[in-house]
């Protein structure tokens, strides 16, 4: 009788435990502990590697893979598309900031990572395995600049946050997981309309207008604006849906995404001012 | 992986007795390094031989298997490895993977009785039903999250695909497992 009240009295408190480090690391942590950061140091090299092996297969192999859904097609339209978006985003911006959007494209061609400025290119090493998730794992960290809530993008636009950062690793979460708010623009030359968004659980966006009378219709596209933590000129995505609420007060909108999460291999981590900030005054 | 303690088992005739079994051990180092590797797989690999966007769950898939070849302190600490690796490796929430494997492994052992563990379609029956549940268990810890229209529809394709795909691998998983533990002997019943 003592044996078992004993046994369900360690079941009990190790539960306890668990739930008590669960509440403390599902939000993301500054900073991770030393033997994770040991951890990876052993792991990640060999990570790095599988993945590089591991997605050169998959793209020599993509064509036959995808013979049947006429992938040379797909891929010409696809590029066809960045190309477009871009001239918009070329004709809309300063020139100042497009130069800095190539900058950005061009920093994405790198193979290993490389710091240019407060820009850091990255490789992703390793991805939930969990199919509910899109998070995945960089090769780049505090060493390299890379701080919470640093934006990560690609140069089809915005694809997450940082939420967990090591030495030389960093955790992203994708939309879906993002809580916080992010300041757009709506992606026009003489329509000057914005307002503000959140991920949503469908990989895309959602949000509102700050003028309920906003001329936008299905198909615009919204950028950041350059409001808040994050830098101007990311590409957040397409509207697909537009509701007016019931007192008329807000216009609400959906966003999907031109990133395809599975496919990516490479993006470009912007670590925000903010948390540059918070880095200095911890260094201090 | 010759720390399998069998040697004395390959030289024996007849089938080998649950007492026998329950004595087969993993040491710990070999135990972490084995997870390390298959999150490694999981991680990399995996993710370009995804059918329908999904990926089979190896460390599930070993754990179940496990249960049904070695010892009751291997299968525990397999739990507890599994779950640790996974959550610092990959997790959201460092303890959300150990508890849910502790749970598998536990009711496993709870059931082990009636559990037939000569054949590999206790495995693979077992392979399907955590399948479900950790689908369900992901979806629930997560419900705010991931709360969407057709969230009830896409689990049961993500469940029923993942199962399936767990399943094949679960088969090939067992016979890898089964020719490691006891070679070509043919009087084990399988």
């Amino acid at each position: 009788m003592k044996d078992s009240q004993f046994k369900i009295g360690i079941v009990f408190l190790t539960l306890l435990l668990l739930s008590f480090s669960i509440f403390m690391t599902i939000g993301g942590r500054d900073r991770v502990t030393g033997f994770e950061n040991a951890l990876y140091s052993v792991i990640s090299p060999v990570q790095e590697g599988m993945s590089r092996v591991s997605n050169f297969i998959s793209y020599i192999t993509y064509p036959v893979r995808n013979i049947f859904i006429l992938s040379d097609e797909n891929k010409r339209l696809s590029e066809e598309n960045d190309k477009l978006k871009q001239e918009v985003i070329a004709k809309t911006l300063s020139k100042s900031e497009y130069n800095d959007l190539k900058r950005l494209k061009k920093a994405l061609n790198y193979t290993t990572k490389n710091r240019i400025q407060n820009y850091v290119a990255a490789d992703i090493i390793s991805r939930n395995p969990s199919n509910w998730y899109n998070s995945f794992i960089l090769n780049v960290g505090l060493n390299d600049g890379v701080t919470v809530n640093s934006m990560v993008i690609t140069e089809k636009g915005f694809v997450g946050l940082v939420y967990e950062v090591g030495n030389d690793f960093s955790k992203v979460v994708t939309m879906n997981d993002i809580k916080g708010t992010v300041s757009f623009a709506l992606l026009s030359e003489d329509r000057i309309f914005d307002g503000v968004v959140h991920g949503n659980s469908e990989g895309g966006f959602e949000g509102y207008f700050f003028d309920p009378k906003a001329d936008v219709k299905i198909g615009d596209e919204i950028i950041t604006s350059g409001l808040g933590m994050y830098p101007k000129g990311v590409m957040l995505g397409k509207i697909v849906d537009i509701m007016d609420d019931k007192e008329g007060l807000l216009k609400t909108i959906k966003v999907s995404s031109y990133v395809d999460f599975k496919e990516i291999q490479r993006v470009l981590v912007i670590p925000t001012d903010r948390a540059i900030e918070e880095t200095f005054e911890n260094i201090e | 992986m010759k720390h399998f303690k069998l040697n004395i088992y390959k030289r024996k005739k007849g089938s080998i007795s649950k007492e026998e079994i329950s004595d087969i051990y993993i040491s710990d180092p070999y135990l972490i390094l084995f997870y390390i590797l298959l999150l490694i797989v999981e991680t990399t690999i995996l993710h370009n031989l995804r059918i329908f966007g999904i990926a089979p769950n190896l460390i599930l898939i070993s754990l179940i298997v496990i249960t049904m070849f070695f010892d009751r302190a291997t299968i525990l600490k397999s739990a507890f490895y599994a779950g640790l690796l996974t959550d610092l490796l990959t997790g959201r929430g460092i303890g959300i993977h150990i508890i849910f494997y502790f749970i598998v492994v536990l009711c496993i052992l709870k059931f082990e009785s009636i559990i037939f563990k000569d054949n590999y379609l206790p495995s693979l029956a077992l392979i399907f039903m955590f399948t479900v549940a950790y689908n369900l268990y992901i979806v629930g810890i997560n419900l705010f999250g991931l709360l969407r229209e057709g969230l009830a529809y896409e689990f049961l394709v993500q469940s029923g695909v993942e199962s399936l795909y767990n399943i094949i691998t679960g088969y090939l998983f067992y016979k890898i497992v089964h020719f490691s533990v006891y070679g070509k002997r043919r009087d084990v019943v399988e």
